[in-house]
């Protein structure tokens, strides 16, 4: 056999080796003295290694170990719910997503009128829009605390929008709907990492 | 299973359902396991303390959630050896590592612990990386077979062989 290497001689060592294997490293080392040597240097090491193993007296006594430890637990443990730790990036990514879908819808809208498969959706959102600002719950609460009437709203919001022309109502409308969307997904980011940053140490930290 | 290991359960089970006096008899059973794993690590009887401390709140914690792959001690080992290491991490974020003059803090047992040769075999130990220095720990000091500290490190049987061939010829280097 030829000189067993050392992860071989020290698997020996560590009684790891089993059947033939084994056998044949023991035969071996019956008749070579350099290899019977290494294998003698492994178990020194491993003796001084022991050596060093402290004694169970070196460590504070069992009660005051206790003691202390007692004082240390908590009354009520953690969540024991196992996905908790997971659920906030969870809905944030969600509703990541949801937001970017909902915006590659809004572009390819924008698109299909461009290319006249849709009629215009200007005038419709235009009236839409008239109806929602004239709202009165709209005018019982906000525009009466303010001082201002629905008509006023309603005329001061619509009339730059009628002053152009129905292609660039579009194109406005668009940018609109693109930044408030855009602005959601922006707070969305910034949220998930401030969770990211300080609340899913615990999540880390289970074991 | 065998009778101990279904008296272990139980324990673990009552445990799991708040009964501290299990608890302690959990901790009664295995803390010299994890004081001496932990002291291997960090090497100083203090810190070893504080991360058995750690670790058996972390016990505690999650005791509820313990799901039996594998044995209580192998779960109990990893979870000591990742403390450990965060113990070790916290230190030399506190220490730069060229600053690192040993524990100055050391109490006269250890002392008297740390003979000559002791004192030359620890410092040789404590100059080891992490990994190498946590699978020769689990085989010298706890005589854990390869599977067992496999299992503990989460790592192949064949790593586990390559970082205590690595682990044990630095320190017959230094040593010679």
């Amino acid at each position: 056999m030829r000189h067993p290497d050392e992860v071989q001689l020290q698997a020996y060592h560590d009684g790891e080796l089993e059947g033939e294997v084994r056998e044949q490293i023991q035969a071996h080392l019956r008749q070579c003295v350099p290899c019977a040597g290494r294998l003698r240097e492994w178990g020194e090491l491993s003796a001084a290694l022991r050596q060093t193993r402290p004694a169970e007296d070196v460590f504070s006594p069992d009660g005051e170990f206790w003691a202390r430890l007692a004082g240390r637990l908590p009354k009520m443990r953690p969540s024991t719910w196992p996905l908790v730790p997971y659920l906030p990036p969870f809905l944030l990514g969600a509703f990541g997503l949801l937001t970017e879908g909902l915006m590659s819808v809004v572009f390819l809208v924008y698109a299909l009128i461009g290319m006249g498969v849709i009629p215009p959706l200007a005038p419709a959102l235009g009236t839409w829009l008239s109806k929602a600002l004239a709202d009165p719950l709209l005018e019982d609460s906000l525009y009466s605390w303010l001082g201002w009437s629905s008509s006023e709203v309603v005329h001061a919001v619509t009339q730059p929008l009628e002053a152009v022309s129905l292609a660039a109502q579009e194109t406005i409308l668009i940018l609109a709907i693109v930044f408030a969307l855009g602005t959601f997904l922006s707070f969305v980011v910034v949220v998930y990492f401030s969770w990211a940053m300080c609340w899913s140490k615990s999540a880390r930290t289970n074991e | 299973m065998d009778q101990v290991a279904m008296a272990e359960a139980q324990l673990i089970e009552a445990a799991a359902t708040g009964n501290v006096g299990a608890f302690s008899q959990l901790v009664r059973q295995y803390r010299g396991r994890v004081l001496r794993t932990a002291f291997g690590i960090v090497g100083s009887t203090e810190e070893a303390e504080d991360v058995a401390q750690e670790v058996f709140v972390k016990v505690w914690n999650n005791l509820p959630r313990y799901r039996a792959q594998g044995t209580v001690a192998s779960w109990l080992y990893r979870i000591t050896v990742n403390a450990a290491l965060d113990a070790l991490r916290r230190k030399q974020d506190e220490v730069p590592l060229d600053d690192w003059q040993g524990d100055s803090s050391e109490l006269p047992e250890e002392a008297a612990l740390r003979s000559d040769r002791g004192e030359r075999v620890r410092r040789a130990l404590d100059s080891l990386p992490p990994g190498a220095r946590s699978a020769l720990i689990l085989r010298e000091y706890e005589q854990l077979s390869y599977k067992e500290i496999a299992e503990v490190l989460q790592i192949p049987i064949g790593t586990v062989m390559s970082r205590l061939n690595y682990a044990r010829k630095v320190l017959k280097e230094r040593l010679a």
